[in-house]
């Protein structure tokens, strides 16, 4: 009950934030921020996958690439309005995403993991390759945004009603008997097997749903940028996702964003003061993984658990140490 | 109702069970007893379909499910309740019971959450905590509970008293005893023979991957075969 109020409060905060936010800031700061609302967006979809269900794709930055071209490609090819074009983003990707999801869902695991390694790479060299549709590594850029969207601060309260709008599906999605099966799934896949759940499926849902949010935000990138270039879609892509799930907390929905906050943030002043930013990164990532394996949102709850009144509360879990499925488990004690 | 034939279970390339046969009339309670790694939550797991077991005949009236997966054997009556009370620990109890898919039967027939929090008046004070912050026997009870969403014709009970006190051990036979007037039909596997034989009306006991020996619960209590499969 608390937790829930503590978590609307903070929705709350977040939001009035982001409204006053352009009131005080400079059109540099608020490409940054524009970047950090699309990257919450971004890991947002990808913790879908990744601590909702427990697959770890390394593809999730080809869909992300894909809606970012659906706007511009639609826009070179059929002269199409970016904004016409967004709506293809999530469809495409979600659509490309189920065919793809099919073909890694065979495998299990680290076999799933590297069959969308394989066809992310593959979706990249589509893009990096086919010339004659994408431009291949030259990119596509200058789109034309309309009038409207052309001052920062507009196309910047755009990003955010879009972000809302994808933050309130997904959120309401994921609190949905769907969100409690996947949950399921991904702490025991066995288990929830002979709960009549059928796994495949469901990863498959999960997998579509996540891959078309990623595609929404690619969609938002195309606004941000005025174009997409391949690289969008390569599996370093992947990690940007991976990295600000990470720093945030994969265990609950708003990790992502706070870690897209957190990591925006960090980017912008150390680019702007260091040349090595990976070298911040990774520092920053060590110490969390081994001093807050839950990311920022644990560590707060550990700590407010310190100070607070003794309460009951869910147990910091990790997908490292998850139990394992029931076959192992059972098997000493038969 | 329920009739095992031949069954093998395999844990990878090493070979568990070697042809277990039991069986299991309507509304029937029967134990599955024997040591540590005789092979009695083996037999439950390729009952349910979690463990593979490529020889053998499942049969649930009449129909064959040897060769179903999981979550297909389910739905035609065979629910599992895991050893350890594996409940889901990050999901809150209420979303342990929804993510049932359960058997299609007809209206009013089947288990509803309220039925369950009927049955287990505390887990519908839980209903919202996370399962993983509930007590063993608050566990066992959801696991039970999750087990029956499915609305099954035969329960597979895995050690229900495995690590819970005397007097929760006492509650979860009692629960036992209704659940076989409601006429459902149950196998348990236990190691706590005493527990098991007060509740079965009949038991098998397994020994190195096969039943050998079977008998009404009544005839077994201080007999030779128990001493000489359970060592008691």
């Amino acid at each position: 009950m608390r937790r829930r109020l503590t978590a609307s409060t903070g929705w709350a905060i977040a939001a009035l934030v982001a409204l006053l936010a352009p009131l005080l800031l400079n059109e540099r700061q608020m490409f940054v921020l524009m970047s950090i609302v699309i990257l919450a967006v971004f890991a947002t979809s990808y913790n879908v996958l990744l601590g909702y269900t427990g697959m770890v794709s390394f593809a999730h930055a080809a869909y992300y690439g894909i809606g970012a071209y659906a706007v511009t490609l639609a826009w070179v090819h059929l002269g199409w309005s970016p904004l016409a074009g967004f709506l293809l983003a999530p469809v495409a990707a979600g659509a490309i995403g189920y065919v793809t999801g099919l073909v890694a869902l065979r495998a299990t695991r680290l076999y799933f993991s590297l069959l969308t390694l394989a066809i992310g790479q593959l979706l990249f060299l589509v893009a990096f390759q086919w010339r004659g549709l994408t431009r291949g590594d030259d990119g596509i850029f200058g789109m034309q945004l309309p009038l409207l969207l052309q001052p920062a601060t507009n196309r910047y309260y755009f990003l955010l009603a879009l972000a809302a709008i994808a933050l309130a599906i997904l959120s309401v999605a994921m609190r949905s008997p769907f969100g409690a099966t996947l949950r399921a799934i991904r702490e025991n896949r066995d288990r929830a097997g002979f709960l009549g759940i059928k796994v495949k499926r469901y990863e498959l849902a999960a997998f579509t749903l996540g891959t078309a949010f990623a595609g929404w935000a690619g969609g938002m990138y195309a606004f941000f940028d005025r174009g997409s270039f391949p690289l969008l879609l390569d599996w370093t892509t992947s990690a940007d996702p991976i990295f600000t799930t990470l720093i945030g907390g994969l265990n609950s929905f708003a990790g992502p964003v706070i870690g897209a906050v957190v990591l925006g943030l960090l980017r912008d002043f150390v680019t702007r003061n260091f040349l090595y930013f990976n070298v911040v990164l990774g520092t920053v990532l060590l110490a969390i993984i081994l001093f807050m394996p839950g990311g920022i949102v644990e560590g707060v709850r550990r700590l407010a658990a310190v100070g607070g009144p003794g309460r009951r509360r869910t147990q910091p879990e990790q997908p490292a140490d998850r139990e394992q499925p029931a076959a192992a488990g059972t098997r000493s004690k038969s | 109702m329920l009739a095992v034939k031949d069954l093998h279970g395999y844990y990878g390339a090493s070979h568990v069970l070697h042809g277990v046969e039991l069986d299991a009339a309507a509304g029937e309670l029967v134990a599955l007893l024997g040591r540590n790694g005789a092979g009695k939550t083996t037999t439950l797991a390729c009952l349910a379909g979690t463990v593979a077991s490529p020889r053998g005949e499942v049969s649930l009236d009449g129909q064959q499910l040897a060769s179903l997966p999981s979550y297909q054997r389910l739905r035609h009556g065979l629910s599992l309740v895991p050893s350890g009370a594996r409940v889901f620990a990050n999901l809150s109890v209420e979303e342990n019971l929804r993510v049932v898919r359960p058997r299609p039967v007809s209206d009013g027939q089947g288990w509803t959450i309220d039925r369950v929090f009927d049955f287990f008046p505390t887990l519908r004070r839980l209903c919202a905590s996370a399962a993983g912050n509930l007590s063993g026997g608050e566990r066992q009870m959801l696991a039970v509970g999750r087990g029956l969403m499915a609305n099954p014709k035969v329960l597979l009970l895995d050690e229900p008293s495995e690590g819970l006190a005397p007097v929760v051990v006492q509650a979860i036979g009692g629960l036992m005893n209704e659940l076989k007037q409601t006429g459902l039909t149950m196998v348990l596997a236990e190691q706590n023979h005493r527990f098991a034989l007060r509740h079965a009306d009949r038991a098998f006991l397994i020994e190195k991957g096969r039943i050998q020996h079977s008998a009404a619960a009544g005839d077994l209590d201080g007999s030779e075969a128990l001493q000489r499969y359970l060592g008691v």
